[in-house]
């Protein structure tokens, strides 16, 4: 009797302890956490060449039957770097990410070179891996390079989570990567396609997309370390995938979507955010169609914003230019990257700014090779004044 | 983290020794986890645990802990969740989850999921729930809800979102199972 009260004793005393020790810890945790921050766009560079330029080029083939999902960065030397993946087909057990530096000076690329495959991402994670897909790199305001790129271990791409490996040396070395839980449900699905953004404090704001039973948009906030931070879902089933942001004319962020398959209408979707990405609402159909293929959207100056995807509701067979003067009107497409024949396919373009003001275009033309098409101002004014011309 | 899936496999292999061989004593059992902990210890490539930890990833603080008591339960032939706390744990999982797997995966435009990033209502919750559950004498689940939010605090499984500790498809279709059933 006595040693049954002692031992009820103890273990409430051992109860107690422990609730406080978890009370500590819980509030260690919600002390450190840092509030919402507002986002660093990236810097607009002027261009002073009055000249049009307007160059394309393919970036030399690493022999893989099949490439896509281009990915770039403007390296502080005023070159690109540029990901993506290939391998025998899309979804492939051999297909690899690869890595390729654009040099302005000498303007040609280097020999990609694989930087991540399926057994070195599986024995990293500790995992079963069956396919590596979407890759996305970023370079923070302290030059570290983030290469996060999607895998998947069983089924197709809604099973997809998110892995993230570093570079200290600009792309040279790479740190082992790591997987990131990101959702409940035995953590897919979680994958990214447009860039991600520093924030004030350090941390960093990652578009990503669901496509597991719903298709919606996402944002992670994701700390300097690599950790996610806060999620933020940007809408429901329906919102579309593939997030790409933009800075409006002033402070509001707005958000360009692929339709994604859990709609009819068939066009680009907008979100708008008055809080730096906190919250999201706004949703509207635009006037850009899109056959639920990938996007993307930048801010060229005060006044001009460059659109540029698959232009009709049904093929990935152009590849067209838009621009808009308020993100909230209608788009003016104004030229065509691209006008492939049927059984042609030009998609996934990426855009990045150089340091010198050059606008630099990366698409997949025909699951064969990454395309690179270089302008600069002068040509998009150019081609803008041509479209306006009575 | 492996720990939840090592022990899901010390499970496995004692609930199939009690079928074979249903009187082995305790020291056979004992050797026969001794003989598998090579195989599901580490996830190295190809092993069982690297292809299930593929499909399942790390499992919930709260499946772990109820896959101990089943393995001491295999061990001992003791139970060490009374029947009613058993009944209450199954119920309490399954509403859960029932709620929370359909809005976490994209109906409506609310996440509980992101209340698991250090949210102080979130954690304010389990920890009152804790308490109160030791108080009404609920020692297990109490347990299980102290345990989630300790392995959070130090980080123990990869995932840095305390959901993940409390709560895992797995341990929410049991429940749902066993209910159902």
């Amino acid at each position: 009797m006595l040693r049954n009260i002692r031992s009820r004793k103890v273990a409430k005393l051992v109860f107690f302890t422990f609730w406080l020790i978890a009370a500590f810890g819980a509030w260690q945790h919600v002390s450190t956490q840092k509030p919402w921050s507002s986002i660093v766009w990236p810097p607009i560079f002027n261009e002073q060449t009055q000249t049009p330029f307007y160059h394309e080029a393919l970036i030399p083939n690493a022999g893989q039957g099949s490439t896509h999902s281009v990915s770039a960065a403007a390296l502080p030397s005023g070159d690109l770097v540029a990901f993506w993946f290939g391998g025998s087909r899309e979804g492939a057990k051999d297909v690899r990410i690869f890595q390729s530096y654009f040099q302005q000076a000498e303007q040609a690329w280097t020999t990609p070179r694989a930087v991540l495959d399926v057994p070195t991402l599986a024995a990293a994670v500790g995992r079963y891996i069956g396919k590596l897909g979407n890759p996305l790199v970023f370079i923070d305001q302290q030059q570290r390079m983030w290469l996060y790129v999607v895998s998947v271990s069983y089924g197709g791409w809604a099973g997809s989570s998110l892995n993230v490996m570093f570079s200290d040396d600009l792309g040279q070395s790479w740190s082992a990567p790591k997987k990131l839980i990101t959702s409940p449900f035995i953590n897919v699905s979680t994958l990214v396609r447009n860039t991600m953004y520093a924030m004030q404090d350090g941390s960093m704001l990652l578009p990503v997309y669901h496509e597991f039973a719903a298709q919606f948009p996402e944002l992670l906030r994701i700390s300097p370390e690599g950790e996610v931070m806060e999620k933020v879902r940007m809408f429901g089933n329906g919102g579309g995938i593939q997030p790409s942001l933009a800075q409006g004319k002033g402070r509001e962020a707005y958000a360009f979507m692929r339709s994604g398959s859990h709609t009819k209408d068939w066009k680009v979707i907008r979100l708008k955010s008055e809080d730096e990405g906190q919250t999201w609402s706004d949703f509207t159909l635009t006037d850009l169609p899109n056959p639920n293929s990938a996007q993307v959207v930048a801010k060229v100056d005060e006044n001009l914003w460059i659109w540029v995807g698959n232009h009709n509701p049904k093929n990935r067979q152009d590849l067209t230019l838009a621009v808009s003067h308020d993100l909230e009107k209608p788009w003016q497409v104004v030229y065509q990257f691209e006008h492939g024949k049927q059984n042609e396919a030009y998609s996934y373009p990426t855009i990045v700014q150089a340091k010198n003001g050059m606008w630099h275009l990366l698409y997949t033309a025909n699951r064969k090779n990454i395309k690179h098409v270089q302008f600069n101002r002068a040509w998009l004014q150019q081609v803008i004044s041509k479209r306006q011309m009575p | 983290m492996t720990l939840g899936l090592s022990i899901f496999f010390y499970w496995l292999r004692l609930a199939w020794l009690s079928r074979v061989r249903p009187d082995a004593s305790l020291k056979v059992k004992v050797a026969t986890l001794f003989v598998i902990t090579p195989l599901v210890i580490y996830p190295f490539p190809y092993g069982p645990l690297w292809w299930l930890r593929g499909l399942t990833g790390d499992l919930s603080m709260t499946t772990l802990l109820l896959l101990l008591a089943a393995v001491y339960h295999q061990l001992s032939g003791k139970v060490l969740i009374a029947p009613q706390e058993r009944k209450f744990i199954l119920w309490s999982v399954a509403t859960l989850g029932f709620v929370f797997y359909p809005l976490a995966l994209g109906v409506g435009q609310v996440d509980p999921y992101v209340w698991g990033y250090a949210n102080p209502y979130m954690l304010g919750v389990l920890l009152g729930l804790s308490l109160l559950m030791f108080l009404r004498q609920y020692y297990v689940i109490a347990s299980l809800l102290l345990a989630a939010v300790l392995a959070w605090s130090i980080g123990l499984l990869q995932s840095v979102n305390l959901w993940d500790y409390l709560l895992d498809p797995f341990i929410f279709f049991y429940a749902l199972f066993r209910l159902v059933r």
